[in-house]
């Protein structure tokens, strides 16, 4: 029988004993707390109310950990809808920690794999509860048979999903706050809002990620330029082409929790995108490859080494779709596989689609710019000169004259805009949901407080 | 792997039974009880980090001799018991025995406790305190107005219609009664919560009233006034189980909504809104806290709240009543608190009962013939946990020599001239009780005390041989340092209540004569065998008014020269100072900081995460602001139960000085500002 968690906001006190209780249990396997309690409204917004959220794993129904790790190392238990990480599979790339919008998987940066809430596997087995439903002191966790109807997902700060989180909630009783003696002042309540506004931690960082925005512009530029060559554009020295290419694979592996264990990215093509972008990037340099040192005439083998890289490309946009931030439509000027064809067309003189992609590009790059802007973020308008300026003006004006300067000057835009794309990736996550609603209660209750 | 019944002994209401798991001579869980109907889903993250408490390489492990100012050497427990017999002979000597100080505080629960007195007799006299930090107050304004400090089953508050959740935080300081809380309001009924913060127990609420701290008997007195005028009155009740109820009336028709509104700061809206709701629901239960029985006023406050369960006839059914202090369990000594905390009014020669614990430093200084000489402290922190820290410090430190039994290096520890290390819950057997629920608990020995450990019954007794006491002399007041032996003299204290060791090693007992809801035959042991609200032994015991009058705090409402009103309430995270270094406590409460109110940030530019320094003419302290949107306006928050290392105690700036009744410790009653760090 499948079981779900349920969660009761009225009872929770945010008191912890959940965490300490799951602690307690496996802490032999544990490194960081694999329930966290989030709270609403810890400043105490006088118009809103205070609650708790005692988040673990969900052991959703169609687990988006499991779906995207590459290399197939989520299992779900038939028998008791646990959705297990078998760490001695995980090679430690933490995509599903971008995957899970509940912040479930947690990375041991000390094993370099992936541990998290396993329902509680062992006792579910021995007829008991899981530890931190059977350690909560006011009964706001609970345990039961799972059942898709009234689960109340609509609660702030729990991520929308598709999943099918395995979890009921009960909503509060009454969604305001007590009502108060002394409420200060509108002006002076928003003069402090800034200062107690949580800002979550993000997950996705350039400087954390900066190995990928190298491996995915090589990766654009070797699929752009190795296609331009076979359409009449210069020529790709075989030495660059394997020396970029190895580069990006090293970095690729280089920023796995454990790299011994990269083969494993192959394990899981039937549904992870980056099970997929590790086979189609192999395939695409092992293939160029041969072409370029070992068969240079076979020019079947160099279009199939084209198509392969492009597919790598769209491969590589589809891992990030995850974490897009950019609105709809959900594309990004800084996507690879937009890149690889705006390269393309500059090495290759392909005028329709140079035009095509540099005013596809143009306008996703300020749309996004508005879309950011609305949503209060600051401009930063001499990055994006400088992104606008050798992205796509310079090209346009040496495109005729050189093709090499002109792509050179792409690369540079692009590597800009690529910066930019790393630097939005955000995930949804409990924090993050928890800090959008107290933002949007905060700004609804003006007009509501004396 | 096995699996045994205890209970966790600390200072707290809930005293939760636990299942605690043992493999290979190490505790490795602990689990619910369902045997304790008030905490059947299980202990606090409290009672979860025993797990790391007990293993805790901060604890120590065998006795300590200071060589300078916070430096111990370990010494053997022969050095350590010869060094302190000879400096007790020496203090005896030169003297008399009255110069030794025995101070035990609540750090533990236990009936072995009552052996350190015994020891202490038995050594031929010590100087001792009364009174107490804790509670007194409220036990004799319960005491003079009910007769006596029982209440209904922690469970019955499910059957409250009103819950007043008076000055309590329950979510933090007894969170297993939120469980009942729940289950009234799933079940309809209302709950209100008077609190000068918005606290987690306050979100359960409807209504938070929040008055000026101290001013909670003119509130009390005004919500009267209005129940009384709008004739909600239980008049039947009245008249035949409440004495003095027109004076009370006469008294209270001065207390108008207007006046009580600027006393108390409560806008008149909210006043009439509660009143209205405290005179038409029944039954209303009143849960009150033990915070504001630490002000000037607080017994008569307290008195004044029992009232408007008086005469609103919520005693004695279930559902209602006061829900303040339950001693059922209270059953092994002759008499029971709050008069156990009065000193006796013939001295006995031996024991010199004469330190206000309230005062304690103060009265320390000024003890005469003989002046104190030498501490002995077991089970308490008073450098960090009495008023005027400063004064205690220097009390402390004017002796010549000093003693503390504990568990760990408290700030109290590290004036010891020797430290003796002390016993966690699970390496000695003991019998407890509890005051929020009534049942008795064992809590048993688990496992061997770790390193040289020794429980304070070892300790006497060895120190007892050394001081030439006889063997028969020393286990007529202890029992002989011997698991079994423990074991007898409990099953001997338990003998005469019919209950047994084996009993309480499956769960708790109730204790004998636990009525599920208290005064249910309506018979009052007072002298009246009435509800007193008109008490002639508050006057002639207390010097206070016959009725619950109010008068302000003395330091309160604006009267002093320091603007803020300084609350030092506990948090979830800890037993006052207890707890609060683990690492399992820390990862949620890394340290103390100050809530200010946005109006009191703005007025002195201080911004949330800023330091301030919050101070007074006492003492003063520098911590992180945080902002609490909710709070009232002139007051400032900070957690009790830090120390030095993490920047002080928050009674650096409050004072000893007792309340209007109880003896307790009127440490609350405390203004201070706060500028800029």
């Amino acid at each position: 029988m499948a079981f779900q968690f349920t969660f009761d906001l009225n009872r929770c006190t945010g008191c912890q004993a959940c965490v300490v209780g799951c602690w307690m249990e496996n802490h032999a396997q544990q490194d960081l707390n694999w329930r966290q309690v989030h709270t609403f409204n810890g400043f105490r917004h006088p118009a809103l109310p205070m609650f708790h959220l005692s988040l673990a794993c969900h052991h959703c129904e169609d687990p988006a950990c499991l779906k995207h790790c590459p290399a197939n190392a989520y299992t779900k238990d038939a028998a008791t809808g646990a959705v297990i990480i078998h760490a001695e599979r995980c090679m430690g790339c933490r995509y599903c920690t971008w995957a899970c919008p509940h912040d479930a998987p947690k990375f041991n940066a000390g094993l370099g794999t992936i541990e998290k809430c396993t329902f509680c596997f062992d006792r579910i087995g021995q007829g008991q509860e899981p530890a931190c439903v059977a350690r909560c002191p006011v009964e706001a966790l609970g345990f039961e048979p799972s059942a898709p109807e009234n689960r109340h997902h609509d609660i702030p700060g729990f991520p929308a999903s598709t999943l099918n989180p395995s979890i009921r909630f009960q909503p509060l009783r009454r969604i305001v706050g007590p009502e108060l003696c002394v409420v200060p002042k509108p002006a002076l309540l928003a003069s402090f809002l800034d200062q107690v506004l949580a800002v979550p931690e993000r997950k996705i960082t350039l400087r954390g990620e900066w190995s990928l925005v190298i491996f995915t512009s090589i990766l654009a530029v070797l699929a752009g330029w190795f296609l331009a060559a076979r359409m009449g554009g210069p020529a790709i020295p075989p030495l660059a082409f394997l020396g970029l290419g190895l580069l990006a694979m090293g970095l690729s592996a280089w920023h796995l929790g454990r790299r011994e264990r990269a083969w494993r990215a192959l394990l899981h093509l039937r549904s992870s995108w980056l099970s997929r972008e590790i086979a189609l990037v192999s395939s695409f340099l092992g293939l160029g490859g041969l072409y370029l040192v070992f068969f240079p005439h076979k020019h079947g083998l160099a279009w199939l080494a084209a198509l392969v890289g492009f597919l790598g490309l769209l491969a590589v946009d589809r891992i990030y779709r995850v974490a897009l931030t950019t609105g709809k439509p959900s594309l990004h000027s800084g996507q690879a596989l937009l890149n690889g064809c705006y390269l393309l067309s500059i090495l290759a003189r392909l005028p329709f689609l140079f035009a095509g992609a540099l005013a596809l590009k143009t306008f996703l790059y300020v749309h996004r710019k508005w879309h950011f802007r609305r949503q209060g973020q600051p401009l930063r308008p001499w990055l994006s000169l400088t992104r606008l300026g050798l992205g796509f003006v310079l090209p346009a004006i040496l495109w005729t004259w050189s093709p090499l300067l002109a792509a050179l000057s792409a690369v540079l835009g692009d590597l800009v805009d690529r910066c930019e794309f790393y630097d939005e990736l955000e995930v949804a996550s409990p924090q993050g949901e928890l800090a959008k609603a107290f933002k949007r209660g905060a700004a609804l209750s003006v007009g509501t407080v004396e | 792997m096995t699996v045994h019944t205890t209970a966790c002994p600390r200072n707290c209401y809930s005293t939760c039974s636990m299942r605690v798991t043992v493999e290979g001579g190490r505790v490795t869980a602990i689990d619910p009880h369902a045997g304790n109907l008030a905490t059947p889903e299980g202990a606090c993250l409290k009672g979860l980090s025993y797990l790391e408490r007990v293993y805790h390489p901060d604890r120590i492990l065998h006795p300590l001799r200071r060589v300078r100012e916070g430096v111990f050497e370990r010494i053997s427990w022969n050095a350590a018991l010869t060094l302190i017999a000879e400096k007790l002979q020496e203090a005896k000597a030169k003297h008399g025995p009255q110069s030794i100080l025995y101070y035990s505080a609540s750090g533990t629960k236990g009936v072995l406790n009552g052996c350190g007195a015994g020891f202490w007799r038995a050594f031929g006299g010590y100087t001792s305190t009364y009174g107490d930090l804790c509670w007194p107050a409220g036990l004799e304004a319960t005491r003079l107005t009910l007769g006596d400090n029982v209440h209904n089953a922690p469970w019955d508050l499910a059957n409250a219609r009103l819950i007043v959740l008076w000055g309590k935080n329950a979510a933090e300081t007894n969170l297993h009664q939120m469980r009942f809380v729940d289950q009234a309001l799933a079940a309809g009924a209302t709950c209100v919560a008077i609190d000068p913060r918005r606290t987690q127990t306050s979100e359960r609420a409807q209504l938070l009233v929040q008055p000026k701290p101290g001013t909670d008997g003119a509130l009390a007195l005004g919500l009267a006034h209005l129940i009384i005028a709008a004739g909600q009155v239980d008049t039947d009740f009245i008249l035949a189980h409440v004495l003095g109820f027109e004076a009370f009336a006469e008294y209270v028709k001065d207390w108008t909504p207007e006046r009580t509104a600027a006393t108390t700061g409560v806008p008149e809206a909210q006043l009439r809104c509660l009143a209205q709701l405290m005179g038409s629901t029944k039954p209303l239960t009143i849960c009150a806290g033990f915070g504001m029985q630490r002000y000037t006023n607080a017994g008569q406050s307290m008195r004044a709240m029992l009232a408007l369960l008086a005469i609103t006839g919520n005693i004695g059914k279930p559902g209602a009543g006061w829900v303040y202090a339950n001693l059922s369990t209270q059953i092994f000594g002759h008499i029971k608190d709050p008069i156990d905390f009065y000193p006796p009014e013939q001295p006995d020669g031996v024991a010199r009962i004469s330190i206000s614990t309230a005062r304690l430093g103060a009265d320390m200084l000024a003890q005469q013939n003989p002046p104190l000489a030498f501490a002995w402290v077991e089970r308490g922190n008073p450098l960090s946990q009495n008023p005027e820290t400063h004064t205690v410090r220097a009390a402390f430190r004017r002796l010549d020599f000093r003693v503390v039994v504990d568990e760990r290096l408290t700030d109290t520890a590290r004036e010891a001239d020797v430290i003796l290390p002390s016993k966690s819950l699970f390496e000695q057997s003991d019998v407890i009780g509890a005051y929020w629920h009534a049942y008795l608990q064992l809590r048993q020995k688990l496992i061997e005390p770790p390193g040289e450990v020794k429980p304070e019954t070892e300790i006497y007794w060895e120190l007892g041989k050394r001081l030439g006491m006889d063997e028969n002399t020393l286990s007529s007041i202890l029992p002989e340092p011997d698991d079994v032996r423990v074991e007898q003299w409990l099953e001997a204290k338990l003998k005469p209540f019919a209950i047994t060791l084996e009993q309480l090693r499956e769960g708790p007992v109730l204790a004998p004569g636990t009525p599920e809801v208290a005064f249910a035959d309506l018979q009052f042991p007072t002298p009246s065998g009435r509800i007193e609200l008109v008490s002639e032994e508050a006057v002639a015991r207390w010097k206070v008014a016959a009725l619950p009058e109010f008068c302000e705090p003395v330091e309160g409402a604006g009267l002093g020269k320091y603007p803020l009103q300084f609350l030092t309430p506990n948090t979830k995270n800890g037993i006052h100072s207890q707890f609060l270094n683990l690492d399992v406590i820390r990862q949620f409460e890394p340290g103390p900081s100050l809530f200010l109110s946005p109006e009191d940030a703005a007025i002195r530019h201080l911004h949330n995460g800023d330091l301030a320094r919050v101070f007074n003419d006492r003492g003063e302290l520098r911590l992180p602001v945080r902002i609490d949107l909710s709070l009232r306006p002139d007051v400032v928050v900070a957690f009790n139960g830090y120390g030095t290392e993490h920047g002080g105690s928050v009674n650096l700036l409050s004072l000893g000085r007792e309340t209007d009744m109880g003896y307790g410790a009127a440490f609350h009653d405390n203004r201070v500002d706060v500028e800029r760090g």
